[in-house]
């Protein structure tokens, strides 16, 4: 097996139950890019990261009516079917409102019923405005955090645990960002499909740092096995996509997507704990504020990261993905498209899709036109 | 808040709420005289801790109560259709966005907001940020905002221990920062206008807010004992919401003692809009303003009379704070103000509570999105023994509304679900 399969393999995981342990150590899963994972990993857990999945929402439908981002849906309904009934617990964040609605709604559910396939679950209100009032609110939280952890863990979590995970995270955030400057963006041009590298990097939240470093170091090495991936250079903003769906629709379409600004893709390298005088509130910095997402910030913040980010990744392109009921990246829009025109490189919005969706007529349709004319132009 | 309605007019018959519909024009007109001679004026969210601006003497308008007019003026197509014109979604938070649209228009109701120099809003959801931040680069307005946070575990029963207890129920973190952001809002607001917050001015204020709703949690609770009902919610919703936005002055605490006493009078001399009430409703959900005639016609047809929504409610339960420390205890009366009306368990439990306090016979749940925990808030007031319809709608988008549509799928309620327990609660009070 090659070490893209073996990536894909622990990608494909995501599918699936949570497992009770990884690489030894028992498994906690987290719902939103937020959570400190590093407290996770002080405490002894392997953190597991937990979508959705395309089609399952049945068991939550009567609790969500329309509105609810169908990714958290269908989270609540993995979560009910008891797909993480093996974790130790499960810890979610304030990242967005589907996460949050999620919670609350979990939350209340086990209050009124009591589903037995639900692990223990926490929150961790980490917010997001950029002042120093929100900063002091979420040190607590994460302290509360770290408490609740290390009761979950029984042991102590001592700040020396934290320095020594964030240190062996930021290898896993070093390496998704080598994974975008040496195989998608590098001289020798992408050598990987953007589907490809969402595999490589959502690996990462499928094992431990430890399993999954040693596969990406070797991933790197091997790169001049790799073919050189042609097309229009796409990147993507918008909602977070924790499939490859929507990369399916737009590299069949003839485009390679080089970068992307949500999450589940090149956002996660972005998270940099680094050498920090208090590893408490370099945890708070880089979870809360080090990597914005749509939700919980501001359009120009993202507006600056996005012309920053696409221009590093040479795009020709920036295809904004909108989500049904994900309601934010729909706002970011007008001044990315702004911001971008004065960089040439234009926009393309595709109307709200459905989650897990694979792209209406009108959206692949808007998508080949777009990349038809780039090509013309790029010919030309 | 209802009576300047375009659509099916509403039949307001309290002198309180004709008088606050005066008012409110002439506040209107005051505003803009003083927005015309450069005082600063604030757009405020209807959850935001608007007191301090009233201390402060800035004056400011409600975005949801400036949202109401411009539905009522049937504008609200128009205006989504010219956030859509700037690259702005039109499909998402409509009642949070019609005030910006109104900026856009040429020829907007009252003449239009006058410039607004701050906006003040807590940030519930992943929209309500970007919108008032778009108040700021649109018309150049600074942005105050207060974090929205979410407590791990709570207390579904608040109301019984929230005018004192707040600390406890809401946790001492989340009064914490929004203390801390009011601070640091205040000093924003003093070195921009110049202006000194007084300290015992500011009491002042927190103390006419309290007497205030002291005066609606007595007419709530009149009313919820009292049949047939001495008012409907139009005459609720503008006799209690027009002084909500002005409270924390003299007037604001008037007007709710006058409401107070109107209903004290009517109930006193057996007055009633619906003299042959045979049913009592609740309305959970914002209000219907391009077509508040649509409760009235209910009320003719079957005797059944919508006797509750929220805006009384939740002045009677969910304002009261008391505390030694004013700015906290403000911070008591907003950090978890969302979870009162939005989420579970606060939100759902509290209208199961206030439908069996209101002896409601049935409830007409209108919800575009689920952001109420719309599952939960039904389940609760079931389970309570009160059925519930949900219908769809969007108080600041008339586009989808089909009023025939609603009103036939309410009458079928009334005659199926409703009706035999009305007529179980009328012979159990007979009994």
């Amino acid at each position: 097996m090659g070490v893209l399969d073996h990536l894909e393999a622990l990608y494909e995981t995501r599918t699936g139950p949570v497992p009770a342990a990884l690489d030894d150590r028992p498994t906690v899963a987290y719902v939103g890019a937020d959570v400190p994972a590093e407290v996770i990993s002080a405490a002894g857990f392997t953190p597991f990261r937990f979508s959705g999945r395309a089609g399952a929402h049945e068991s939550a439908a009567r609790y969500c009516g329309p509105g609810i981002d169908g990714l958290a849906v269908s989270q609540l309904a993995r979560l009910l079917d008891a797909e993480a009934a093996a974790a130790a617990g499960l810890a979610l964040s304030a990242d967005c409102e589907g996460t949050v609605r999620l919670f609350l709604y979990l939350r209340e559910i086990q209050r009124l019923e009591q589903r037995p396939g639900v692990p223990r679950l926490t929150f961790v209100d980490l917010l997001h405005l950029p002042h120093h009032t929100s900063s002091v609110y979420n040190r607590a939280q994460l302290d509360a955090f770290i408490v609740e952890l290390s009761e979950w863990a029984d042991r102590p979590i001592t700040d020396a645990n934290l320095r020594e995970a964030a240190d062996e995270h930021d290898r896993v955030r070093e390496l998704i960002r080598a994974v975008g400057t040496e195989l998608r963006t590098g001289p020798n041009g992408p050598l990987l499909t953007g589907g490809q590298a969402l595999v490589v990097i959502g690996a990462a939240f499928r094992t431990s740092p430890r399993i999954w470093c040693g596969l990406a170091a070797q991933l790197l090495a091997d790169a001049g096995r790799l073919p050189r991936r042609q097309g229009i250079r796409v990147f993507l903003t918008g909602c977070g996509q924790d499939s490859p769906a929507a990369y399916d629709v737009i590299e069949s379409l003839g485009a390679v997507i080089v970068g992307e600004d949500h999450d589940w893709g090149t956002l996660a390298g972005e998270r940099i704990v680094g050498p920090s005088h208090d590893i408490r509130s370099a945890l708070v910095r880089a979870h809360a504020r080090a990597a914005p997402a749509s939700a919980g910030h501001a359009a120009l913040t993202r507006a600056e990261q996005t012309v920053r980010m696409a221009t590093t990744c040479g795009a020709d392109l920036v295809v904004a993905w909108i989500r049904q009921y994900d309601d934010a990246p729909a706002w970011d829009v007008p001044l990315q498209r702004q911001a971008l025109e004065r960089v040439g490189i234009p926009l393309v919005a595709v109307p709200a899709q459905p989650y897990g969706a694979e792209g209406d007529g009108e959206a692949a349709g808007l998508l080949a036109t777009t990349l038809h004319e780039l090509t013309a132009e790029v010919s030309r | 808040m209802s009576e300047f309605t375009d659509g099916r007019r509403n039949r307001a018959s309290l002198p309180s709420a004709k008088a606050a519909t005066t008012y409110q024009r002439q506040w209107f007109a005051e505003l803009k005289e003083r927005a015309a001679a450069g005082d600063p004026v604030a757009l405020v969210n209807a959850d935001a801790p608007q007191e301090i601006l009233r201390a402060l003497d800035i004056p400011y308008v409600v975005n949801q109560w400036w949202a109401s007019v411009c539905a009522a003026k049937q504008k609200s197509g128009t205006y989504l259709r010219l956030l859509a014109e700037r690259g702005y979604p039109a499909d998402q938070e409509q009642y949070n966005t019609l005030a910006l649209a109104s900026t856009f228009d040429d020829d907007p109701p009252w003449g239009g907001l006058p410039p607004i120099s701050f906006v003040l809003a807590e940030m519930t959801g992943d929209v309500l940020r970007k919108v008032f931040e778009a108040w700021q680069r649109e018309r150049g307005a600074t942005f105050l905002g207060f974090e929205r946070t979410v407590a791990r575990e709570v207390d579904p029963h608040w109301w019984d221990r929230i005018e004192d207890d707040w600390e406890t129920l809401v946790g001492k973190p989340r009064i914490d920062l929004m203390t801390a952001e009011l601070t640091g809002v205040i000093r924003h607001l003093e070195l921009a206008t110049g202006r000194t917050f007084d300290e015992e001015r500011f009491r002042e204020v927190m103390d006419l807010v309290n007497e205030q709703q002291r005066y609606n949690r007595a007419a709530r609770d009149l009313i919820a004992r009292t049949s047939p009902a001495p008012i409907t919610i139009g005459d609720s919703i503008p006799s209690v919401m027009i002084p909500q936005w002005q409270r924390g002055t003299a007037w604001a605490r008037d007007a709710a003692r006058t409401f107070y006493e109107e209903v004290r009078d009517r109930a006193e001399k057996g007055e009633s809009p619906c003299p042959d009430e045979r049913i009592r409703l609740m309305w959970v959900g914002t209000g219907l303003w391009f077509d508040m005639g649509f409760y009235t016609w209910f009320q003719e047809t079957y005797g059944a009379v919508f006797v509750w929504s929220m805006y009384l409610g939740i002045a009677a339960d969910g304002y009261l704070r008391r505390g030694d420390d004013p700015l906290r205890t403000l911070a008591g009366r907003f950090a978890a103000f969302p979870d009162m009306i939005n989420a579970p368990p606060w939100a759902s439990e509290w209208y199961a509570k206030e439908a069996v306090h209101n002896r409601i016979d049935g409830a007409v749940h209108m919800a575009t999105t689920d952001r109420r925990g719309n599952y939960f808030v039904n389940r609760a007031i079931e389970a309570a023994g009160v059925p519930v319809l949900q219908i769809t709608g969007d108080s600041g988008d008339a586009r989808s509304w089909d009023q025939e549509a609603v009103q036939a799928q309410v009458a079928e309620f009334i005659e199926q679900r409703v009706a035999p327990v009305a007529a179980r609660r009328r012979s159990r009070e007979a009994a």
